[in-house]
């Protein structure tokens, strides 16, 4: 039997842990069979597109780095990181460790 | 830059290893090694010795065994060249958005895709187009998911196969399916009997 208020609880620290930040518009494009599926998608989860696509870039953005690096025989230090600022690197370089174990192990299994 | 006179004997055995060749088994009178030896010391030239040392994981070999396999008179970079065009190419069938994203994520995306060479946008598209279906089964799966060790897949598969109605996508429900059959046996007990199922129907209609 689970503990309804102990899931939501966890549930909820997953959800809510970002902060707000200043955010601006970024326009891109996607195949229309995409666009469909993203609209459906998102009807389905109830949120808006915006959250959507925030948290794919927020979960595997750094993935998809670490995975370019594995597949090009690049490194952390192969990269131009000059325009970002410490913080940024930081974070860069965090996420870029967990990513590259995350992608280790997914090769192994 | 290597030295091609001090390095010779490791850009040598570097490429031994790569074909998975040693000495003995090699015979240059054969032209077409000789040339492709010539060719990886033209290689090794052009990148830092301490690269090629590096052991090369699966893919690169992947694709250097391909752009080998499938280029004509050995022109291999001129294949892959061709394979990036193929990457790079920009749908005509395609619809814009507009998304708000943090400054933060902003700039790391710009740095991401600086490095990667190509633009923002096509990143980001790249990204959403990987993990749009990936993001929606996990959400499927965190919806059934009843206890620890149980999800009511029966309930998972009838969702999915109201979704395949709408979205008009017949094989909606073996994708899913096949993306979910390594998270626990039952998926992928439900993956074969969708996959049977669809090649009967296809042998009836044969």
């Amino acid at each position: 039997m689970t503990n309804f208020f102990k899931e939501l609880g966890k549930a909820h620290a997953k959800e809510f842990e970002s902060t707000e930040e200043k955010s601006s518009p970024l326009s891109f494009q996607l195949e229309q069979e995409d666009f469909k599926k993203l609209e459906f998608y998102c009807e389905k989860l109830d949120i808006n597109k915006t959250k959507f696509i925030n948290m794919i870039i927020k979960e595997k953005l750094i993935f998809a780095l670490a995975e370019y690096l594995d597949s090009s025989g690049k490194n952390l230090a192969d990269l131009d990181t000059s325009n970002l600022n410490l913080h940024q690197k930081a974070y860069l370089n965090g996420k870029l460790s967990l990513a590259s174990l995350e992608l280790k192990e997914s090769k192994e299994h | 830059m290597i030295n091609r006179h001090k390095d010779l004997d490791a850009v040598i055995k570097i490429f031994l290893k790569n074909r998975n060749s040693d000495e003995e088994n090699l015979n240059f009178r054969d032209i077409d090694e000789l040339n492709e030896l010539i060719e990886f010391i033209g290689l090794a030239e052009s990148m830092h010795l301490e690269l090629l040392m590096a052991e090369p994981n699966e893919d690169q070999i992947d694709s250097f065994n391909e752009a080998y396999t499938l280029s004509i008179d050995n022109l291999s970079s001129f294949f892959t060249m061709g394979k990036t065009a193929n990457l790079l190419k920009e749908s005509k069938d395609s619809k814009g958005l507009s998304v708000k994203i943090s400054e933060f994520q902003k700039q790391i995306l710009e740095a991401i895709a600086s490095n990667l060479s190509i633009s923002r946008t096509k990143l980001l598209q790249e990204l959403v187009s990987t993990y749009l279906d990936s993001a929606y089964y996990t959400y499927l799966i965190g919806k059934h998911h009843k206890s620890q060790n149980y999800i009511d897949i029966n309930a998972l598969i009838r969702e999915l196969r109201e979704d395949a109605i709408i979205l008009k996508s017949p094989f909606h429900v073996i994708r899913a399916l096949f993306r979910m059959r390594d998270l626990d046996p039952m998926f992928n007990e439900e993956f074969n009997k969708e996959f049977n199922s669809i090649k009967s129907m296809e042998n009836e209609n044969d």
